[in-house]
């Protein structure tokens, strides 16, 4: 750039000289392909030196000289044009945007590389990409988008959170998320650890905690996959890096850009539940059923079915709605050679298709760039949001309790009530609050802000040498408040129940870096060292109580309350130094050979273990530069890329080597005492502490043919992680449950492919196709020392289907195996399990499930009678677009699919006891073992009511949670340049999102993962809030 | 750049919200604070806020309730409670917490008062003690951990036999009864900590326990069933106590309860109603109760689900009609420890039983509803007296040891270990029952009969405090006594099979424990 300017500046001076001698003027315009003027291009005579720069409204003058053929003008990021200028003195130049594969910059990390000179699998996506569905938040964008990154949406709740895998899981709970960086500073959180604590922390449902950034404010998202480009991150390197570059402000007129956008949601389907005839009718079954085969002796609740005929109440129909959201973006931006400016406003407005829903964001930001003097540069980058969330109750693992929230009220909730009533403690809807109480009378709301700030200076010191000292701040505050009135199940005996509780959190990052960069004939070398300084604080209280005079005030009078709760805080402190280098070689721009090592000590691991060093290499051969593939001119890349490299995963919380006196207090004699004991959750103390490492390796390549008309990468890996962060169960004799231990290994291995073809690319027609496909196999190598298997914590008051052992991966399920139904009391007897059982027992066991015995004991069927059931990692990930460009109109298609993963079912868990006065779908009553009749194609027990019966973890609530979806598709259309006056481009578009979904799961949507960030615990349905159909309408316009 | 002695000091960490063990244990305070938190871990989640009570009290033959509610202990299926792991958990926290008391205060000689630390020893020993006793009555034979974590690295260890674990018990509560002060001693601390009077009291129940589950002959009788009826069951030894010398045993309970007895520590209340009223608690006859606090969180839900008044409109358990027929009609404890008329929340009236319509109809000119059917339920007024009745979770102290049980330990063991019931065993047998304004117990009994009677006895006295289910295991007639009910009043199943006998061990100790390789029969 500063060379550039420098040319610039010259060609002036020479201009200057030369314009005696010349006669003739060529004048013209410089604009580009949306009509806008190009201020500042170069204009350039061919084979002289003479020169001019494109002024105001993009016009240029200059005086060729006579056997001037042509004059050659360039803008940055646009095609430089030669433009011949025969007889005309006038030309009108229009340039094209630059577009480039191979020379684009990616982001790699303390600095930016070209992409034809990374060694390592990194991938991009750009703005354009980015923008085109109308994203409300960038992880959402990048879905499907990127070959090995699987980002699946927690639930369809507005301002949910999404997790984010990159290449298989690494670790038990670590966390999967990959380490964000945002202008290179890391943002050190994660939507776990910014969720402030639910009323029995009974809201698995985290928010997204990168929901502050605005998807319209993003130049692009660099992701690097592989450890030899996230070994330069170190400790934190292992889940991936995503490397997020925000808009600047363009060298050129200053621009205003305006983005609206509405749009309009729908549930995209329903449970097929009873009516209210079948349900009484079915009610009455189940009270038959235990007269007889039970021995008890219930009259008929609802002995005259007439009435019930024409009742046609679906509480699902009682809770849904189409939802609204609206989206609007401003954004002013500019530069010049000295320096740009940016600056977006946003107001992000979504109600949820649950009734009481919504997200509300208001965010701004801004950039600005500068250059002072010669040789120095300042930047700053900062963003400002607040968000408010007002969430209904979904998603807990009260998974045959009361409280188990809104969307299983709905489902279960008694057909034959029609009436909204306030929960009373009786009746047939005891068991649960009616959906419309439940979900309108609760307050679950959560306000967040989030600030952040990245800055730097930098310094060229002599030709080669930079000197760059970077500053970032983050700051988050995020609040709950939460009250259960005493309409619903939760607040309705206590009388009230309130929460306020927040959690604040901060982080500072101080860097200093030196780049050395000199290219000596053949050879070019980058050289990157730095050392960097983090420091992380937080602290959460929180404030809780029950019985209140009355609901009037909420949660917010808690001192009026009879019962307060005790008190809890809780501050913590991180801090993680470290010391870095680079090495980037290459030669004859053929072969790339990049290095570097980082040393980084965390203060969050055990005293005996603090620092830890990464090293990685990498080498790159691009192969279509050698003389031997010259002749071939269809290939236009062919480079071979492999690399090495170690990386960590620190994700664990502060203090959590250190053994901890817990506050564990006694009333005696009706005055409260303190007591203090060993914490029971944190165990045992561990000095030895430290970071699970993975050891990957990658190989790869990037094909390009026709000119990159095609392009293919593609890339193999394998990655194990050794020293796994675990809670080893301890014997519950020991008073202990548990303590953190690095113990065990994984290993993941995968391929990816992806790839781009501009099919077709005529004037009027374009048509571009991409694509990725990814596969991954997850594979526990060892837990540890003498450790056979490991259990997850529970999904449900009573399951921990999600085991681990060796050989399995993380994400196998073991579970009971069903054999069929006892068809009669012969067959019951004829069982071990029941043969010297009483007669009652007997009676009760026919049309019940008959489970497998598989281990030696005949005689009963116990925990040692599961195997391994199913798997919740998918086979494969896929991701396939189709653009095309009809004139002004363009149409995108965008599809993805995740297959071959199992879901828990917990809905089916949850109402499948079949016999209880919950509502049940069609499907579970259809498929009743019934008496008397051929029982062969029976799917469930007989209907019976009953408090006995067990349903034991099976393939039953384990579905195929496989899917294609087609997920969005746009139509665009670009209004022709200037056809409103004062408006210099508008691109009108209608999108759909979620249009359509091929799976067979059974419930609202395969794309379900109530745990969130928890890597244990993946693929489960709690019950979370369904996903949506989006309709959306966008307008871009530029003043 | 940072210098490296910066670097380190930057990465030590500095815990702000805890405190850390290495730096406790050092005074008098720090000892009271460290066996408070032992006691803590009862009024938890996985004892005696609800899975203590709802794994016993509502398996046995007496109570009834609503099928919700007792469809998974209550119906013999305690895998389907969700806190069915909680026995295990919480009293092996006790036991580790006693544990790390025992080694921190025992070597501390300095700014403690040399009684307040054995004091503090003696709590430690006797809720160590105490914890095992619970443990295998629930489990059988459990592993012995008799020192913590920190000392004894290895977390493997195997399961100890039954006697083995009665053995602790025994010599823990020694040593508790020796340390602790008799309850009023100056330096005897809070009401609501342990004191002497309970060592010896479990002391003497666990004589009492491992006598009874010894007996390997004669007879026990047990009304009950569908009719009510008489029935005779032959007594065997219970799996894990054959061999025990049992008439020893019975004279160590004897003995041991006649201390307590000749201390004239205790005493019986005259009424019934305070003894279960507010002014009743911690006092006189209570010897030890588990504490309740009103307004903090330490509340529980057991007057909301044991009592007439409760926020489900009437409470979830009440006791069967058998049972109520136990009763004499002058008995007191039928009397007035059963809700005969009351109003629930929404202002409907019930009386209790159909059979006494004409002493409980109609009282004070208002008219209560029985229906003869579902309204027939016995709600027992021991939860009853609590500071907030119409909120869910309240005060309720729950009774772990009560002097009127002592006597009845007496009557019993005297009668076993003499083979006949001795004129002693009648009167202290007499005196519980003439509290209560109850009939002298018939004269002349023999062994079998004065046996079976102080059984029924105990039921009678101690319904709904935890006993009656373990009384039933202890003299090895739990399975027939359940079965020849099947489907108890309201629909609740008696069913039981040979693993309702002891509870499952929790899977978590089953896989991390490499010593243990099986767990109870039939789970």
């Amino acid at each position: 750039m500063r060379k550039k300017y420098c040319i610039i500046v010259v060609a002036a001076l020479l201009l200057c000289i030369n314009s005696f001698a010349q006669t003739r003027t060529i004048s013209g315009k410089v604009v580009s392909e949306n009509g806008e003027p190009l201020i500042g291009a170069s204009v350039v005579i061919k084979g002289s030196s003479q020169s001019t720069v494109s002024g105001k409204n993009g016009e240029f003058s200059i005086k060729p000289n006579a056997n001037t053929k042509a004059i050659s003008i360039s803008f940055l990021g646009m095609e430089t044009a030669e433009v011949s200028i025969g007889k005309k003195d006038n030309i009108n130049v229009v340039m094209k945007t630059q577009v480039t594969n191979l020379s684009d910059v990616i982001v790699v990390g303390y600095g930016t590389i070209r992409k034809s000179d990374a060694t390592g699998a990194v991938q991009r996506i750009s703005r354009e990409d980015l923008i085109r569905e109308s994203p409300t938040n960038i992880l959402q964008a990048i879905q499907g988008k990127l070959a090995g990154v699987n980002v699946t949406q927690n639930d369809g709740a507005p301002g949910a959170g999404l997790s984010i895998r990159v290449r298989g899981s690494n670790s038990f709970l670590g966390g999967t998320e990959p380490l964000y960086v945002i202008d290179g500073v890391p943002f050190n959180n994660t939507s776990s650890g910014t969720t402030p604590s639910s009323i029995g922390g009974d809201e698995k449902q985290t928010l997204n905690v990168m929901a502050f950034i605005n998807p319209n404010d993003i130049e692009s998202i660099d992701v690097l996959k592989d450890a030899s480009a996230t070994a330069i991150y170190g400790s934190r390197g292992a889940n991936g890096v995503v490397l997020i570059t925000t808009r600047k402000g363009r060298v050129g007129k200053d621009k205003v850009e305006l983005l609206a956008n509405v749009g309009m949601s729908e549930i995209t389907r329903k449970i097929d539940v009873l009516t209210p005839y079948e349900y009484a009718a079915y009610q009455n079954l189940s009270y038959l059923n235990a007269n007889r085969y039970d021995g008890t002796s219930y009259t008929m609740p609802y002995p005259n079915l007439d009435p019930l005929k024409d009742l046609n109440t679906n509480w699902q129909d009682a809770i849904f709605r189409n939802g609204f959201q609206q989206q609007y973006t401003l954004n002013v931006s500019g530069g010049s050679e000295n320096g740009s400016h940016s600056l977006t406003m946003n107001h992000l407005s979504q109600s949820g298709i649950v009734q009481n829903s919504n997200f509300r964001k208001i965010g701004l930001s801004y950039n600005l760039y500068r250059n002072i003097g010669k040789n120095i540069k300042i930047g700053s980058s900062n963003t400002v949001s607040t968000s408010t969330t007002n969430g209904v109750k979904t998603g807990t693992d009260k998974s045959d309790a009361a409280s188990a929230g809104v969307i299983r009220s709905a489902i279960t909730f008694p057909a034959t009530i029609d009436s909204v009533e306030e929960y009373d403690g009786s009746g047939d809807g005891f068991f649960i609050t009616n959906p419309v109480i439940y979900t309108n009378n609760v307050l679950n709301k959560v306000t967040a802000l989030n600030i952040f700030s990245s800055n730097y200076i930098e310094a060229s010191i002599g030709k080669y040498l930079k000197i760059r000292g970077n500053l970032g701040f983050n700051h988050g505050s995020n609040t709950r408040d939460q009250y259960y009135p005493r309409t619903v199940y939760e607040g309705f005996s206590i009388r009230g129940w309130g929460l306020k509780s927040d959690n604040l959190w901060s982080s500072m990052v101080s860097e200093g870096l030196l780049t050395y960069n000199r290219k000596i004939n053949k050879h070019s070398l980058v050289l990157t060292g730095a050392s960097t300084f983090e420091r992380s604080n937080g602290q959460n209280k929180r404030v809780e109580a029950k019985t209140f005079p009355n609901d009037i005030l909420q949660n917010e009078n808690m001192e009026a309350a009879e019962q307060i709760m005790p008190v809890s805080s809780n501050r913590f402190q991180s801090t993680l130094i470290s010391f870095l280098g680079r090495m980037n070689y290459s030669y004859n721009d053929k072969y790339v050979f990049s290095l570097s090592y980082r040393e980084d000590g965390s203060s969050k691991f055990g005293k005996d273990n603090k620092w830890a060093g990464f090293a990685s290499s990498g080498l790159a051969w691009k192969a279509h530069k050698e003389g031997f593939m010259k002749d071939l001119d269809k290939i236009s890349n062919l480079t071979f890329r492999l690399s090495f490299g170690q990386t960590g995963n620190q994700g664990i919380g502060s203090y959590a080597s250190l053994s901890k006196l817990n506050v564990y207090n006694y009333p005696f004699n009706g005055a409260l005492q303190t007591g203090l004991a060993d914490d029971v959750y944190s165990g045992p103390a561990n000095a030895s502490l430290k970071w699970e490492t993975t050891t990957a390796y990658n190989g790869g390549f990037d094909l390009g043919i026709l000119k990159d008309r095609l392009n293919v990468h593609v890339d193999v890996y394998l990655k194990k992680t050794n020293d796994l962060l675990q809670y080893v169960t301890t014997p519950a004799s020991t008073g202990f449950q548990r303590q953190l231990k690095n113990s065990g290994s994984v290993q993941n291995k995968g391929l990816e492919v992806s790839m781009d073809f501009n099919v077709i690319n005529k004037k009027d027609f374009i048509w571009k196709t991409g694509g990725n496909i990814a596969f991954n196999r997850n594979k526990i190598l060892s837990l540890g020392d003498g450790i056979k298997e490991q259990y997850a914590s529970r999904i449900s008051t009573r399951d921990a289907p999600f085991v681990q052992l060796a050989g399995y991966p993380i994400g196998a399920l073991i579970g009971h195996v069903e054999d069929g139904y006892y068809d009669n009391e012969a067959e019951v007897r004829s069982s071990p399990a029941y043969a010297n059982q009483p007669q009652s027992i007997i009676q009760r066991m026919i049309g019940e499930i008959k489970y497998l015995n598989l281990d030696n004991d005949a005689s009963s069927i116990s925990i040692t009678d599961r195997m391994i059931i199913g798997d919740v990692n998918p086979d494969y990930i896929f991701g396939l677009n189709n653009s095309f460009q009809f004139k002004k109109f363009e149409l995108n298609v965008f599809i993805n699919g995740v297959q071959g993963n199992d879901i828990v079912n917990m809905n089916t868990a949850f109402n499948g006891n079949i016999g209880t006065s919950k509502n049940i779908s069609q499907e579970v009553l259809d498929g009743a073992w019934q008496p008397g009749k051929n029982n062969t194609a029976a799917t469930g027990p007989k209907a019976i009511r009953q408090f006995w019966r067990t349903l034991l973890l099976t393939r039953r609530f384990v579905e195929d949670g496989s899917f294609v979806r087609i997920k969005n598709v746009t139509l665009g259309y670009t209004l022709p340049a200037n056809s409103i006056r004062g408006v210099s481009a508008i691109r009108l578009a209608l999108g759909v999102n979620n249009l359509y979904t091929f799976t067979k799961y059974s419930g609202y949507d395969p794309e379900i993962n109530s745990y969130g960030d928890n890597p244990a615990l993946f693929g489960v349905d709690l019950g979370g809030y369904p996903n949506s159909r989006t309709f959306q309408f966008s307008i871009r316009c530029n003043f | 750049m940072l210098s490296l002695s910066s670097c380190k000091k930057a990465l030590t960490e500095k815990p702000y919200s805890f405190l850390s063990p290495e730096n406790f244990y050092k005074n008098e305070s720090d000892a009271k604070t460290a066996i408070n938190g032992v006691y803590s871990a009862l009024y938890t989640y996985d004892l005696y806020l609800q899975p203590i009570w709802n794994l016993t009290m509502l398996d046995d033959d007496h109570v009834s309730g609503a099928d919700w509610f007792l469809g998974t202990s209550g119906a013999g299926n305690p895998q389907g409670y969700w806190g069915v792991d909680g026995p295990w958990v919480g009293f092996y926290t006790i036991i580790s917490r006693a544990n790390t008391v025992i080694e921190n205060i025992e070597p501390l000689n300095q700014n403690i008062d040399p009684d307040i630390k054995k004091r503090i020893l003696g709590e430690a020993y006797f809720l160590r003690g105490w914890s095992y006793f619970q443990l295998v009555q629930l489990y059988g034979g459990v592993p012995l951990r008799l020192s913590s974590l920190s000392k004894e690295k290895d977390i493997n260890k195997p399961r100890a036999s039954v006697v083995e674990v009665y053995n602790t018990v025994f010599s823990d509560l020694k040593k508790a009864e020796t340390m602790l002060f008799p309850v009023g001693h100056p330096k005897a601390g809070e009401a609501g900590r342990a004191t002497r009077g309970v060592a010896k009291g479990f002391l003497a129940k666990a004589y009492l326990t491992l006598a009874s589950c010894a007996v390997n002959s004669g007879n026990v009788v047990v009304r009950g069933g569908q009719d009510n009826g008489n029935y005779s069951y032959a007594k065997t030894a219970v799996k894990g106590y054959e061999g025990v010398d049992a008439k020893q045993y019975f004279g160590l309970a004897r003995d041991k309860a006649m201390e307590i007895i000749s201390s004239k520590e205790y005493s019986l209340f005259t009424s019934w109603k305070t003894l279960w009223s507010k002014s009743g608690r911690n006092n006189t006859e209570h010897m030890w109760q588990i504490q309740s606090m009103s307004g903090s969180s330490f509340v529980n839900n057991l007057h909301n689900y044991f009592s007439a008044l409760s926020t489900f409109g009437r409470g979830a358990v009440w006791a069967t009609n058998n049972h109520y027929s136990d009763y004499e009609d002058a008995d007191l404890r039928a009397l007035d420890g059963i809700a005969h008329n009351y109003q629930t929340n929404t202002g409907t009236r019930y009386f209790y039983p159909s059979s006494q319509a004409a002493l409980y109809r109609v009282v004070n000119g208002l008219t209560y509803n029985n229906n003869g059917t579902t309204d027939n339920r016995a709600y027992v007024i021991k939860y009853a007296d609590v500071t907030e009745p119409t909120l869910a979770n309240s005060d309720a102290y729950y009774p772990i040891m009560r002097y009127a049980e002592i006597l009845l330990i007496y009557a019993e063991a005297a009668n076993e270990a003499n083979g006949a019931p001795t004129t002693e065993a009648y009167a202290q047998l007499n005196a519980v029952r003439s509290r209560s304004k109850a009939t002298a117990a018939p004269a002349g009994m023999s062994v079998e009969q004065f046996r079976s009677y102080v059984l029924a006895e105990r039921a009678r006295e101690l319904l709904f405090e935890g006993i009656r289910r373990f009384d039933l295991m202890r003299w090895n007639v739990y399975l027939q006594v359940m079965n020849k009910i099947s489907a108890g009043q309201n629909n609740i199943s008696k069913v039981r099979s040979q693993r309702n006998l002891l509870l499952p061990i929790p899977l978590g100790e089953l896989n991390s424990n490499q010593s243990i390789k099986e767990n109870n029969p039939g789970w």
